[in-house]
């Protein structure tokens, strides 16, 4: 892997989508919404962050990451890429930093409205991070899988909705608690509530092995899918 | 030294054999041309020698390499234009070629110089989804020049475009055979063939049928040897190779009558129908 392919790649991915304003337009919504139920739903208000946190990163990084495969795919840039001998996980790395970046400064503007001191901002950093690698794999095994963007818009939303909503719906039912709580963006909501209740977060071998297991399912998936499909199939 | 080699190549898809035993080497610094009617296995030709598609059997070189296993040394040195390598539609003209020249460590400075090889420095500032048809192919065919290639692949480079900017291409591919590079275009227009090629190869149904320059491969088809001649009083005449017309040609162009003579060797179109029985389409 060559560090000028990464950062090629990486600038590339920067100045297209800064002029890609649907794109940049998802790092928002979550932000807002969170922002906008905040002040008008006076009681308890502190649960949109709880709840909107590993939504926003689900969605930036599993909508983002498929979209810009699936338009590069669509568009045969993604060919004069490979032509250029950049290797996939070049492709993979530069795009990746950039989503990754990108989530964690829309996460950041969620900031203002959680109370955080300490070792509060290394683990919501941490989980943010962790959880957009995950959503990242997934959203290139999507990105694979289309034909084109219209596509990827289509499968990412149930993913979006299962993945990003389940923690949201294990806190309100057992039965989807039992599978809620084997999924890293559990995990990550778990923390982000610990931080926004301000109850003490420690270190727990539990949430590490979650992230680690779902991190080699999805890698897993992506890599079986991969192997059949090919970066420009 | 040959920069292409290809031995016995055959593609299959299924059952179907899209590319039929073909052999031919190109030397460094010339212009090969692939000529053949839309079907006839060109593209699926080019693919095969740039890695893309695998080869069912037959052995193919690219500076004594195989295609899919090329070192990065190799692989720097090698550009190509097909019509599925699209560019960046939001960015803009400089912008396109910037990504590259990050990927291949190019100097800044040479994008400029470039852009105005191919004319299209005063649109650098152009957002790419802006530009005519004529300016996006040239920004293509720019953007395979940004890692100086010694081996170019062009797929159909001028289809659709206007005789201007056809014009300004053929130029351009000229001043890069000059500068060493060795230029493997594929095309149906024959024109373009006899004129920018040194070698041509015409394809039909995955079989190479002929082989040779332009010019050879006209005057090796060229039988009935004859000068078909305009006099000042607009009579059409014809006139056979040998001593009794060539003194009757003689006589009219002394008498200073003549107002246009040609000879009568087939175009390469004309020798692809022959061969073929059928048109370039």
């Amino acid at each position: 892997m060559k560090i000028s392919h990464v950062n090629a790649i990486f600038k590339k991915t920067c100045l297209d989508m800064k002029r890609n304003k649907r794109q940049l337009f998802f790092f928002l919504l979550f932000p807002a919404f969170t922002y906008l139920f905040y002040f008008m739903i006076e009681d308890q208000h502190e649960v949109f962050s709880v709840m909107y946190l590993p939504i926003n990163v689900m969605f930036c990084s599993l909508n983002i990451m498929a979209g810009i495969i699936a338009e590069e795919k669509e568009k045969g840039t993604l060919r004069s890429l490979m032509f250029a001998n950049i290797k996939p996980i070049e492709y993979f790395f530069g795009t990746g930093l950039f989503i990754l970046i990108a989530t964690i400064l829309s996460c950041s503007l969620m900031v203002p409205l959680i109370p955080m001191e300490g070792m509060q901002f290394v683990y919501f950093y941490l989980g943010i991070i962790l959880s957009s690698i995950c959503s990242q794999i997934l959203g290139a095994t999507v990105g694979l899988v289309v034909k084109n963007q219209m596509a990827a818009n289509g499968l990412c939303a149930p993913i979006t909705i299962i993945i990003g909503m389940l923690p949201t719906f294990g806190a309100m039912n057992e039965a989807f608690k039992n599978v809620s709580e084997l999924l890293y963006t559990t995990k990550f909501a778990n923390t982000a509530a610990d931080i926004v209740y301000n109850q003490p977060i420690t270190f727990d071998w539990k949430v590490v092995l979650t992230y680690i297991a779902n991190f080699i399912v999805v890698f897993v998936i992506f890599h079986l899918v991969y192997k059949k499909k090919k970066l420009d199939d | 030294m040959n920069v292409i080699e290809v031995k016995d190549l055959v593609k299959k898809f299924g059952n179907k054999k899209v590319i039929n035993e073909i052999n031919f080497k190109v030397e460094e610094r010339k212009i090969f041309g692939f000529l053949g009617p839309s079907g006839a296995g060109k593209t699926t030709l080019i693919k095969m020698l740039i890695g893309e598609y695998s080869i069912t059997s037959g052995e193919a070189y690219l500076f004594g390499e195989v295609p899919n296993k090329l070192n990065d040394e190799i692989t720097s040195k090698i550009s190509a234009v097909m019509d599925n390598f699209g560019l960046y539609e939001r960015l803009t003209v400089y912008e396109n070629m910037e990504v590259f020249a990050n990927i291949y460590k190019v100097d800044k400075k040479e994008i400029d110089s470039i852009l105005k090889k191919v004319e299209l420095f005063d649109a650098k500032k152009t957002i790419t989804s802006k530009l005519s048809k004529g300016m996006t192919q040239r920004l293509i065919l720019a953007r395979a020049l940004i890692n100086k290639p010694k081996l170019l692949f062009l797929d159909e480079p001028t289809s659709g475009l206007d005789p201007a900017t056809s014009l300004k291409i053929h130029n351009l591919l000229f001043e890069l055979k000059e500068s060493g590079t060795t230029i493997f275009l594929t095309t149906h227009n024959m024109e373009e063939a006899t004129k920018m090629c040194d070698e041509v190869a015409l394809l039909h149904l995955g079989k190479i049928v002929e082989f040779g320059t332009p010019k050879d491969i006209c005057m090796r088809h060229n039988k009935y040897n004859v000068f078909n001649v305009i006099t000042k009083d607009n009579k059409e005449l014809t006139f056979k190779s040998n001593k009794t017309d060539s003194k009757k040609l003689a006589k009219l162009i002394e008498d200073e009558n003549v107002l246009s003579i040609h000879s009568s060797e087939p175009t390469l179109e004309t020798v692809f129908i022959e061969l073929t029985g059928k048109e370039l389409v």
